[in-house]
């Protein structure tokens, strides 16, 4: 069974007064099977947020389903997809949404405290996440004293100290130099290796062909999908070069 | 850029901050209303006409400054919570090319429509309300009152002067505070980062010291009239403390808290903890500043209210005749005075004969008020200080020696270890039976000793040096209290005529001779010396009558005692009741008006807190949403954060209340009459009533705050009820 399944998902905001509409996906369609790691392209304002949004059930779609491990997002109540979120899922948000009134620490303690998980455990997960994203000196720092890198990978962090099944990160690398950058998508190979299924949004082409499968979004639709197959990182970092190029020239579906 | 365009900038700016704004108009317009009634009732010919003439005016005026005073900080306040919003719009105002110069003219024009607004309306609502405050002070005053209404101009002009200048100052400030920043500070002043509260150890022991210091002083208060500074001290200490506690010490409590890892890292704790200490640094000064105006208005309300309740009272034990004449007998007189009433006889027969004549006139028409019955009873009195040692009555001590200087206006107070100094009144058994209509009897070399407020606990009387003395008749519990009857119970010499009791107790001394007990001529003079003795002969009547038949009663039997050389006085007790009521309605009103005046402010701080609470907050529920809490979690978490944010002032001034209710006691004591169980009562009522008041703008200003939250979040979390 798909861990994850989109059905003819779509999703149109209206502003306030409704004069204006947004088609921000109009007929999105794919599967996440378990373990896979999925990226997800498209230039900007492509949809990928909403996407990645509606798939944490943050967002609710205009029309369509979404299928967490067969059921349905949409029949499920409110408080038990936050029971859902916090023990299954982990969201790598793109603005980060640290709490300004919790160190590093606290932050990523929080989903584990939710849960009623006793210091001494937390305490112990922690550690490693934060030697490899390298913000262990930074754990009793507070959000305003840090940087924008660094405030990322703390919310990377956050994500990923439940070990959760489902991994949905929005631009996880969006505001890392190459090296931190490495070392985030080293961590998050090592994740998936465990077992744990990712979908990943990027820019970065590099950050891309270090997954199993890349997704292209455009005009609200998959435009384009690329598997990993045999191909080395270097053969794919290729073949989502030429893939972009063609995206931005605006060319139909192959 | 042309001179409409800043109007309607400044217009569409009030438009756009309404939330903000119209708060800000009506305490505004509160301010000018209150301001405007009290300087109406200052001038107002009613009030002028009112039993209380000589002292009113003046009570309004006071009141009306204190008013004027209040609304400096506190339309700074109101209005610096609005400039802090605002900021962001005027450095982009400025980015996009408006110089200071610009703004500045916006700014000014926004004041301009703010005070025209607030005292356009304020005069007119002060107008309208002034007649109906009119008739509220008449009818607590008991008074009937005309229906003329009128504009006070004088009044609204006053009005308008000492507004003027309050928002000229506030213009002043938002200018400097919008000159000191440069544009791109003003543009992100309501998003820098928020610093951590720091945990300020230091200053919380500091606040709990100065907040223990001020109880302190409160509970050694014991004469509110000489203490004054003490008081202010107390005042000081209070409002300081409570300041560093709440800016200080919750901050701290959440860090030492945090600081438990098995109390913290808890789902319950977790969130509601951290929020908190922020919410705390947040709201400290506003949540001190409602503490504060919370103790001020119970203390007001339970002292007024106490006051005009106890007013009765004290009319009745200081006047239980309604007439009375005084007159002072001559030591070296008194022997024949006692035995013949040489001194005395004249006035006795002249009183008898104008209230004889007023009794015959109205056998006549008594349809017309005339005096219907009299009743009347003549006693002689020694009235002297002396010393309570342990308990015991001791006229040997030399009253010169003692703290107590007459005229010095200075006494520390009455009570010094264990010596109290009384206000002894010396009488026969005779005169007592006749004013108590009791037929007790004493023994040889036996007294009554009848304290005010007590029992007297010791079975002798220390009369000289050596220790010797008199027994105390063992009946003496039992006879009737004097205190209930007998005149002159405060209106001792020591203090002239004061209606004021001075805090001094009374004790009655019934003695079978009273010429042979003060020892003759001899021993008189020696007591007029050292304890400041003097004969009084008092002659009291109870005439059921009409207030004007009272009054010209009155009228001629104080003529009459005037034609005497002696010493003399005459009191009404209509007359001084009057005075008295006035100044008790008056303060209790003044006390409730300004009561309100400080619960629509504690709402309006509470509502602004509600509001800023509600944007920073906002965010970060969302944030915690988007982690994994549940809708409920966030509920419980934001209901008992808001709750303890809001009951903390309340419960910290219910505290200042208990440790600072002697100073009230004391008050009461003096002004009114020494009656605890009034006041507590008094003060349980008022401390309920403020809470239920204070819940109910709570309620109210919290839907505010809920709505807001609410709003971005796109789920509801809460509603009060969790619906
Ligand atoms: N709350 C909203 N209300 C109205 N329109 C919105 C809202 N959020 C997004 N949109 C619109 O929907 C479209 C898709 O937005 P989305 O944030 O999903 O883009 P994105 O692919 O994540 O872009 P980026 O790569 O820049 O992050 C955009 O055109 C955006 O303007
Ligand atoms: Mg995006």
């Amino acid at each position: 069974m798909s861990i994850l399944e989109v059905r003819s998902l779509k999703k149109v905001y209206t502003t306030r007064f409704g004069a204006n509409q947004v088609t921000a996906l109009r007929n999105v369609n794919f599967r996440v099977e378990e373990g896979e790691y999925v990226a997800v392209m498209g230039e900007s304002g492509s949809g990928k947020t909403t996407l990645l949004n509606i798939l944490a059930a943050l967002d609710r779609p205009t029309s369509g389903a979404v299928l967490l491990n067969g059921r349905n997002l949409a029949e499920i109540t409110e408080d038990q997809i936050a029971q859902f979120r916090r023990e299954n899922l982990g969201f790598v948000f793109q603005d980060f949404n640290l709490l300004d009134t919790f160190t590093l620490e606290d932050n990523i303690y929080l989903p584990l405290v939710l849960a009623n998980t006793p210091y001494t455990q937390m305490h112990e997960k922690l550690l490693p996440i934060a030697r490899m994203l390298g913000i262990a000196d930074l754990l009793k720092k507070y959000p305003y004293e840090v940087s924008g890198g660094q405030k990322q990978r703390a919310a990377v962090a956050r994500a990923l100290i439940t070990e959760p099944h489902l991994i949905l990160a929005d631009e996880p690398t969006g505001a890392l130099d190459s090296r931190a950058s490495d070392e985030l998508l080293r961590l998050f190979a090592s994740v998936n290796q465990m077992g744990q299924t990712i979908v990943m949004v990027t820019h970065s082409t590099a950050a891309a062909s270090r997954a199993n499968r890349i997704l292209f979004i455009k005009d609200g639709e998959v435009f384009h999908q690329i598997y990993r197959g045999e191909d080395s990182d270097d053969k794919l970092y290729e073949k989502i070069s030429s893939t972009l190029t063609i995206l931005m020239a605006g060319g139909g579906h192959r | 850029m042309t001179r409409g365009f800043y109007n309607r900038l400044a217009w569409t700016g009030i438009q756009k901050n309404r939330q903000l704004y119209y708060p800000y108009f009506l305490s505004g317009i509160v301010m000018v209303m209150v301001f405007y009634i009290f300087h109406f009732l200052a001038t107002s010919e009613v009030v002028h006409n009112l039993p209380g003439k000589a002292v009113l005016p003046y009570l309004f005026y006071i009141g009306e400054g204190a008013v004027g005073l209040f609304s400096i900080p506190f339309l700074f306040y109101t209005n610096s919570s609005l400039i802090r919003k605002r900021k962001k719009e005027l450095g982009l105002y400025n980015i996009l090319g408006m110089n200071k110069r610009n703004i500045f003219s916006v700014l000014f024009r926004e004041t301009l429509i703010s005070y025209g607004i607030v005292v356009t309306v304020g005069i007119f609502a002060g107008f309208l309300f002034s007649k109906a405050a009119e008739l509220v002070l008449v009818n607590i005053m008991g008074r009937q009152a005309g229906y003329r209404i009128y504009v006070d101009w004088k009044g609204a002009f006053v009005v308008l002067v000492v507004f003027a200048v309050i928002y000229l100052m506030i213009l002043a400030n938002a200018l400097w505070q919008i000159h000191a920043n440069d544009p791109i500070e003003l543009l992100h002043s309501d998003m820098q980062g928020e610093r951590p509260p720091k945990s300020r150890m230091l200053l919380t022991v500091l606040s709990l010291v100065l907040i223990g210091a001020g109880y302190g002083a409160s509970a050694a208060v014991t004469a509110v009239e000489y203490q004054l500074a003490q008081i202010f001290v107390t005042a000081v200490l209070l409002i300081t403390g409570t300041f560093l506690l709440f800016i200080c010490a919750f901050v701290v409590l959440c860090r030492v808290l945090q600081k438990n890892r098995a109390y913290y890292y808890q789902t319950s704790h977790f969130v509601t903890i951290s929020t908190m200490a922020y919410r705390m640094k947040r709201s400290g000064a506003s949540l001190a500043a409602i503490c504060v105006l919370v103790t001020l208005v119970l203390v007001a309300c339970s002292f007024s209210v106490s006051f005009y309740a106890g007013s009765m009272e004290v009319l009745q034990r200081t006047y239980p005749y309604d007439l009375s004449v005084r007159v002072e007998i001559p030591v070296e007189k008194i022997g024949n005075e006692l035995t013949k009433g040489t001194c005395t006889a004249g006035y006795r027969s002249g009183i008898d004969t104008i209230i004889g004549s007023v009794l015959t006139d109205s056998g006549q028409d008594a349809g017309q008020g005339g005096v219907r019955q009299a009743d009347g009873c003549a006693v002689h009195f020694a009235n002297m200080l002396a010393m309570l040692v342990d308990g015991r009555l001791d006229l040997a001590r030399d009253m010169r020696d003692t703290w107590f200087t007459p005229g010095s206006g200075l006494y520390p107070g009455w009570t010094e270890g264990n010596e109290e100094i009384v206000w002894l009144h010396v009488l026969s058994l005779e005169a007592y039976n006749r004013l108590c209509r009791t037929t007790e009897t004493l023994g040889e070399d036996e007294v009554f000793v009848i304290l005010e407020n007590g029992e007297y606990r010791s079975d002798r009387i220390v009369l000289n040096d050596s220790g010797a003395g008199v027994n105390v008749n063992p009946a003496a519990k039992a006879v009737p209290a004097i205190t209930d009857v007998s005149i002159s119970l405060d209106d001792g010499r020591a203090k002239d005529d004061r209606i004021t009791a001075h805090g001094c107790r009374n004790v009655f001394l019934v003695v079978r001779d009273l010429y042979d007990f003060m020892g003759g001529v001899e021993g008189s003079a020696a007591y007029a010396q050292k304890n400041y003795m003097a004969y009084d002969w008092e002659y009291y009547w109870n005439l059921s009558a009409p207030e004007e038949a009272l009054y010209a009663v009155y009228d001629q039997v104080e003529a009459h005692i005037r034609t005497g050389a002696d010493k003399t006085a005459c009191y009404l007790r209509l007359e001084r009741g009057e005075n008295y009521y006035a100044l008790a309605g008056a303060v209790l009103f003044i006390a409730v008006v300004m009561d309100l005046v400080f619960v629509a402010v504690t709402a309006l701080i509470m509502y602004y807190k509600q509001i800023s609470e509600g944007y920073e907050d906002q965010r970060r529920f969302s944030i915690m949403r988007k982690v994994g809490m549940t809708g409920k979690e966030i509920r419980a978490s934001i209901n008992s954060q808001m709750l303890t944010v809001f009951a903390l002032p309340l419960l910290v001034a219910g505290v200042h209340l208990i440790f600072t209710s002697n100073i009230v006691y004391m008050m009461q004591k003096m002004v009114v009459a020494d009656n605890k169980p009034l006041m507590i009562r008094v003060m349980v009522v008022t401390y309920l009533l403020f809470a239920a008041v204070y819940s109910l703008v709570y309620v109210m200003t919290s839907r505010t705050y809920y709505r807001i939250v609410n709003r971005a979040s796109g789920s509801r979390y809460c509603g009060g009820n969790g619906s």
